[in-house]
């Protein structure tokens, strides 16, 4: 059966090297028509939308929503014949960077043929069983080199590489042949607690696409979009507990009963609010510049980037954000401008920059918010911050680790990726 | 530094005690005139007097109560018991007196003793002139039980056990005595409850104390040759046991071998075993391996007595198993 690749090479993926998998139009088996939807994906910051470039029917999805696909990779199959139930076509992707890429999930769709029975305990040396747990990895899903099948450090570690690999594009991996892929919604695939990421305001997810690959092993990430920004443009919120309320609400329809929380700007006092607010169990915070911790805050900087409308304005607006300029992706500016046009949420955020942020003042304290928290607490902050002063770090109680980054402006996720990187790593980690 | 004999370095550090302290004072037999069956106290009669150096009939129960008493009203004793085998023989001392006194009253007695004594098999001396009974003596709280498996160690120890006011059980290995090392010149002593790594290794720690560290570097220089790294841990003292470095190694190798000369059922392998299970679980990547006598009397056969004692041969096997 001839199939053909849905690649995503001229997606308009140039600013960043993976996009995001947002929503899949058909299901595998579909009949599909040139020009039917196919694929929604996000890249740099725009959503872009993938046709179908013949008729045939949807084979095979290599990479499920809400996973990372290389740009250029071959995302799914469109076959010219009727693919037979529970037995999809096989091909080999074209591309070098075809693989599927979330190294953070389990690799159910690769267990060896000796993995146990839902439900049955996996035998395993202590020291395997606690290297899993921290690497998130599902004990049933790996098979043990040691006597009696027993699970080892080496079988950890030879899981841990071969995802490691995968995530370097250095193994390509091929869905075998008569293995579904998983299209299950994150929600359903998740082991542990996973990140909740929350970006900051004017922002989207994409802040942390630089971040979120350079997470420990089996760190499981969600970022939400702030309301009236990205996917949630099209609802504003007037107050930093309606942000709380929305977002927890979003939570509770994924499933998310727990979590690490990571938020930067805004976002990090909406992780405030939302612990504050009870609804979600919270395992740990990282804290990257909050806001809620003093009063002050670029009144200029946010005016700014809600009313600008050219991206040379915008541009000048965003070096504002970082201690070095060229730290900032080249064309973020046009791609941020472009985004915001097309969603349109540039009204909804002029209209939140009013009312949380009246007369340039931060309209919330969440300083008792993160006095209460009971747990591994991380507060990162750049010396050169030019939106929130970075002295406000010095209202961190004494529990909180608070990391000073010289150099490092308001941005750090996206000033110095691997050092916060690591930062939240080491936050969940400590959390267990 | 000197090149000594274990049993050399032995008859230094008694003689270096005695000079340094009139109250350290050798009892037990033949080792006077005789100086001794192994010649630890070759010598010392002759130097320090018959007082201070003396022979005594055969009858290990009423030795040890003796140098109960004398810890107990202001000496500072040094009883040998000629084998280990006569251990038993003691034990209502130790156990119904020199361990207790101190607790039930109050802290107000001190108990500055050694037992010297030596065991172990490999020299085809037969059942009852053989056995390692240091897991027995292990086990009761309140002494102090060391095992040096170097001429330098039986030195600093013996000396740090001489100066010590807690009872302190001195267990030697007839077929270390005529074993070399360098010593160090002067007044050295060895910290009692402090392992020693012997040799450093990645894949899997070996635990051993006396003869058997012997045996596990041999051991060690197997497993090279099958390609395993191992680790060599001298815990020098049985009692108090240094936990810290067990559970260091054990947190770098994550295998662990534990040796011991005495029987398996009860033994103190057993309780290394449970002490690694207790401190360091998490860091196990296989069950802990234990290399021991085998549960029955030592037989005078040499081939028999050579099957039954474990040896760096059966510590190899023990690790690769370990390491499966």
């Amino acid at each position: 059966m001839a199939t053909h690749p849905i690649s995503i090479d001229s997606a308009g993926g140039e600013y960043m090297e993976a996009v995001l998998v947002i929503a899949w139009a058909v299901k595998s088996g579909d009949p599909v028509k040139a020009g039917d939807l196919l694929v929604t994906v996000e890249t740099a910051k725009a959503a872009t939308e993938i046709e179908a470039d013949r008729d045939g029917w949807l084979a095979e999805i290599f990479f499920a929503e809400g996973q990372e696909a290389p740009v250029g990779a071959v995302l799914g199959t469109i076959a010219d014949e009727k693919p037979i139930a529970g037995k999809p076509a096989s091909i080999a992707p074209t591309t070098a960077a075809a693989a599927e890429s979330n190294p953070r999930e389990p690799v159910a769709s690769e267990a060896p043929s000796s993995i146990r029975q839902p439900g049955s305990r996996a035998i395993a040396s202590p020291l395997a069983r606690r290297l899993a747990a921290a690497a998130g990895l599902d004990l049933a899903t790996i098979s043990g080199s040691g006597p009696h099948g027993r699970i080892k450090k080496r079988d950890i570690d030879a899981t841990l590489a071969a995802l490691s690999n995968e995530h370097d594009g250095a193994v390509q991996r091929t869905p075998a042949a008569g293995q579904t892929p998983s299209v299950a919604a994150p929600a359903l695939a998740r082991q542990t607690a996973p990140v909740v990421l929350i970006h900051g305001f004017g922002a989207d997810g994409s802040v942390w696409r630089q971040v979120v690959p350079l997470l420990g092993p089996g760190i499981e990430t969600i970022s939400l979009d702030l309301p009236g920004h990205g996917a949630e443009a099209a609802r504003p919120a007037k107050s930093i507990e309606e942000i709380a309320f929305l977002l927890s609400d979003r939570l509770e329809d994924m499933g998310v009963g727990n979590a690490h929380l990571v938020g930067h700007s805004l976002g990090g006092a909406a992780a405030l609010a939302l612990a504050r607010l009870g609804r979600l169990a919270v395992r740990s915070a990282t804290l990257l510049s909050p806001g809620g911790l003093g009063p002050e805050i670029n009144a200029g900087f946010i005016a700014g980037l809600a009313r600008a409308t050219t991206a040379q304005a915008l541009e000048r607006w965003l070096t504002v954000m970082v201690g070095d300029p060229s730290a900032l992706p080249g064309g973020y500016a046009q791609a941020a401008l472009r985004q915001m046009e097309k969603t349109g949420n540039r009204d909804a955020l002029a209209a939140m920059a009013e009312s949380l942020f009246p007369d340039g003042t931060q309209g919330f304290d969440l300083a008792g918010a993160l006095a209460e928290l009971t747990v591994p607490t991380r507060l990162l902050w750049g010396r050169l911050d030019r939106i929130i002063p970075v002295a406000h770090a010095a209202r961190a109680p004494g529990f909180t680790a608070v990391h000073l980054l010289d150099g490092i402006g308001h941005v750090a996720q996206i000033e110095a990726p691997a050092l916060a990187a690591r930062l939240i790593t080491e936050t969940v980690r400590s959390a267990g | 530094m000197a090149m000594m004999r274990y049993a050399e370095a032995l008859n230094a550090a008694l003689r270096e005690e005695m000079q340094a302290d009139p109250s350290v004072f050798l009892f037990g037999e033949d080792i006077g005139r005789y100086g001794g069956v192994f010649k630890v106290t070759k010598g010392l009669m002759e130097e320090f007097g018959e007082t201070r150096v003396r022979d005594t009939p055969i009858s290990e129960q009423a030795l040890t109560a003796m140098a109960v008493t004398a810890a107990m009203t202001g000496t500072r004793p040094v009883l040998e018991i000629m084998y280990a085998d006569f251990v038993p023989l003691t034990l209502d001392a130790l156990v119904n007196q020199a361990s207790i006194y101190n607790y039930i009253w109050n802290g107000q007695v001190k108990m500055p003793f050694v037992l010297r004594t030596q065991g172990g098999g490999g020299a085809g001396a037969g059942a009852q002139h053989s056995k390692a009974l240091d897991s027995m003596l292990a086990h009761i709280p309140g002494i102090k039980v060391v095992a040096p498996s170097t001429p330098a160690d039986a030195k600093g120890m013996l000396k740090a056990a001489i100066r010590d006011d807690q009872p302190v059980v001195f267990l030697e290995h007839k077929l270390l005595y005529n074993t070399r090392g360098e010593v160090p010149d002067g007044d050295e002593t060895v910290p009692l409850g402090k392992a020693a790594t012997m040799r450093e290794g990645s894949d899997i720690s070996i635990f051993a104390t006396s003869k058997m560290v012997v045996e596990a570097l041999k051991a060690a220089d197997l497993l090279a040759a099958d390609g395993v790294s191992a680790e060599i841990v001298d815990l020098r003292s049985l009692r108090p046991l240094d936990v810290n470095a067990i559970v260091a190694s054990i947190s770098k190798t994550h295998h662990a071998v534990v040796v011991n000369e005495g029987w398996r059922f009860c033994g103190y392998a057993a309780e290394l075993s449970a002490t690694i299970m207790d401190h360091a679980f998490d860091e196990l990547d296989a069950p802990v391996a234990r290399a021991t006598l085998p549960d029955m009397p030592i037989p005078y056969s040499e081939p028999l007595e050579t099957a039954m004692l474990p040896s760096a041969e059966k510590i190899r096997t023990a690790a690769l198993k370990t390491l499966k």
